[in-house]
């Protein structure tokens, strides 16, 4: 027997949460184009069809792009009194529709917000988070999630996963307890078939053997590659804030006569100024040292810190590139050149 | 477009095989067959590589005020009317020598995709200046003013609550990654206000009040100065219409001191330069 749910009860799913003051973060058509927003309405939710995946990813919903994390005030007599706002006090969320790209980046963002501190602000959030993916049908040509050990219908991250049957429905994986929760909670909305029916996944074959990119990197610190590649890199954010993975941030005060407020806002290896030291030194001072830090960073310091490379494959932060740097040709070269 | 191409390459190689230049700046195949990519090369075989097609949208004179770049003698710039624009703006403010760029000017006809619509209404199909001109142009000169006039009026047509809305709306969407700042070839400057914290003039947060400042301040910084090439607004991930304020301000500058910029190297930039002639009409 196989759950199924068709793509009218999806929206009513949709509505059903909403109703019930859950957030629910989905695909939806935004000036022109697929991002992930939270619905004001299940009618809102974009047929999984009609794109690859939504524009960014998935993270802000967990990391916001800017975030209070204390607020100050002065009062009489000097008394200075501090809040801190609770995520545990926002409403539960449901994305309804990641792609399996982006559900994946979870595991891998845990493992820093939890590595020498736990991240309150992740965590309560992510708490009360459950992601509902929907695996791919289609892969876009700057796809290369094979090739980093995910796959068009990966489950890594996912509560639930739906697979679009040729009837238009999908085949509902129920993977963790808080994902037959939910499935619980809205159980009129699925149907039971006798039959799986006939799947379509993306076929993708992987670009590159991601077991040779470490080993070329571990002795490629000083090589020519890098060189050339940092040429035509004009050292914006947009990969690292596009990007599922990329978690860097800056703390900053912004205060006046009354008090303040201290953020947590995202941050950019690729910004020439994110290695500054206050005594002017800064140890990444080209682009191309730029460049080479965010490769090594993906897939050798992470990969030794955590046990996996902090990419899904995504393809997002070379369709997003003003200069089109391409990650997955860099790998492709790396590759090449690494040692058998 | 392929004959021109193979001239571009034929003219790129000459001037690296005499040692004329020691680079050229020019566009590269991209990941996919709609794009491009900036390419520099520094051999003649290298010329290979270089494509010219209508997905050649970046403006490469960005490239110019790059340290790696300036340790170059001499270099060629592939460049179209819009870029080359920009690098009459970088000479005017001395940020790069006219005699270290050797421009290879390419006839563009227009580019496909997201810049077609800036493109209808060029009226530099053939750039202003050059060193040397690839292929003749056959698209007919637009006007520049044409560009995003209606949006422009629809806007000014709004009452202040839905204006402050309506852009309220537009730079919630920004993420602050300045992609729009890095694609600018005239958002030269090593230490860029909103690096500079004593004071932040500036705040970094994407929240309103950040990105409005942000947003703003770029637009007035680049007011006088901004050619139009519309790299800023294609560089932006968030697609946010850059390009409105940017045209808003050129309009302005242009109504007040009958001064347009890119089309002469030589001419004075009205941001910079006090003329008793000037009219008083912006101090009433």
């Amino acid at each position: 027997m196989t759950t199924v749910i068709s793509r009218a009860d999806l929206v009513k799913l949709a509505d059903a949460l909403l109703a019930q003051g859950t957030s629910v973060i989905a695909p939806s058509l935004v000036r022109g184009r697929v991002e992930y927003a939270r619905l004001a309405s299940g009618s809102a939710l974009a047929p999984d069809s009609e794109y690859i995946a939504p524009a960014l990813s998935l993270k802000e919903f967990l990391f916001p792009r800017t975030e209070p994390i204390l607020r100050y005030a002065y009062g009489p007599g000097g008394k200075v009194t501090t809040s801190s706002p609770d995520p545990a006090a926002e409403p539960p969320q449901v994305v309804l529709g990641a792609r399996p790209c982006d559900a994946a980046s979870l595991p891998i963002l845990d493992k820093i917000f939890s590595w020498d501190y736990v991240d309150q602000f992740y965590f309560k959030r992510r708490e009360r988070t459950t992601v509902v993916s929907i695996a791919c049908a289609a892969a876009g040509p700057n796809c290369y999630c094979t090739s980093v050990g995910y796959g068009p219908d990966s489950t890594s991250g996912s509560d639930v996963l739906l697979r679009r049957r040729d009837d238009g429905r999908y085949n509902v994986e129920t993977l963790t307890a808080k994902g037959a929760a939910l499935v619980r909670a809205h159980s009129a909305l699925f149907a039971e078939e006798s039959s799986a029916g006939t799947v379509k996944i993306a076929a993708l074959p992987a670009s590159f053997p991601l077991g040779k990119i470490k080993p070329w990197l571990d002795g490629e610190f000083q090589g020519k590659l890098w060189d050339g590649l940092a040429a035509k890199c004009l050292g914006c954010g947009t990969c690292a804030f596009v990007c599922p993975t990329c978690h860097c941030f800056d703390i900053v005060d912004e205060g006046d006569l009354a008090g303040g407020c201290r953020r947590k806002n995202w941050d950019a290896c690729a910004f020439c100024q994110f290695t500054r030291h206050g005594s002017g030194h800064n140890p990444r001072s080209r682009q191309d040292e730029r460049y080479r830090q965010r490769v090594m960073h993906k897939f050798k310091y992470y990969v030794e810190k955590f046990g996996t490379a902090s990419c899904v494959g995504c393809g997002r932060c070379t369709v997003l590139c003003p200069v089109d740097m391409n990650l997955k040709g860099v790998l492709e070269t790396i590759a090449k050149e690494g040692t058998a | 477009m392929a004959d021109r191409q193979d001239e571009m390459r034929k003219l790129a190689a000459g001037l690296l095989e005499r040692g004329e230049v020691s680079a050229v700046i020019g566009y590269g195949p991209g990941s996919r067959p709609d794009r491009t990519t900036p390419l520099v090369v520094t051999t003649p075989a290298q010329c290979a590589e270089l494509v010219w097609n209508e997905h050649c949208t970046n403006n490469l004179a960005v490239y110019l005020t790059r340290a790696e770049v300036q340790q170059h003698a001499k270099v060629a710039l592939i460049g179209k009317g819009c870029d080359v624009k920009s690098l009459a703006g970088l000479i005017q403010e001395g940020q790069v020598e006219r005699d270290r760029v050797v421009v290879i000017g390419m006839a563009c006809d227009g580019m496909a995709g997201s810049m077609a619509p800036l493109c209808r209404h060029c009226d530099v199909h053939t750039p202003p200046f050059h060193d040397h001109l690839v292929g003749v142009a056959t698209a007919a000169n637009g006007d520049p003013a044409a560009f995003e006039k209606e949006e422009i009026a629809r806007i000014e047509a709004l009452t202040p609550a839905e204006r402050w809305a309506e852009w309220q709306a537009e730079f919630a969407r920004c993420i602050r990654c300045y992609a729009c700042r890095q694609a600018c070839p005239l958002c030269y400057c090593k230490t860029c206000i909103v690096e500079k914290n004593q004071p932040q003039w500036i705040p970094t947060s994407a929240h309103d009040l950040g990105n409005f400042a942000w947003n703003i301040m770029r637009a007035l910084h680049l007011a006088g100065r901004c050619v139009g090439c519309g790299a800023c607004d294609r560089a932006c991930p968030q697609g946010i219409r850059l390009s409105l304020l940017n045209r808003k301000l050129a309009e302005t500058v242009a109504a007040q001191f009958n001064y347009r910029p890119g089309y002469d190297a030589a001419a004075k930039p009205a941001m910079r330069i006090f003329d008793p002639k000037d009219s008083d009409e912006l101090f009433r």
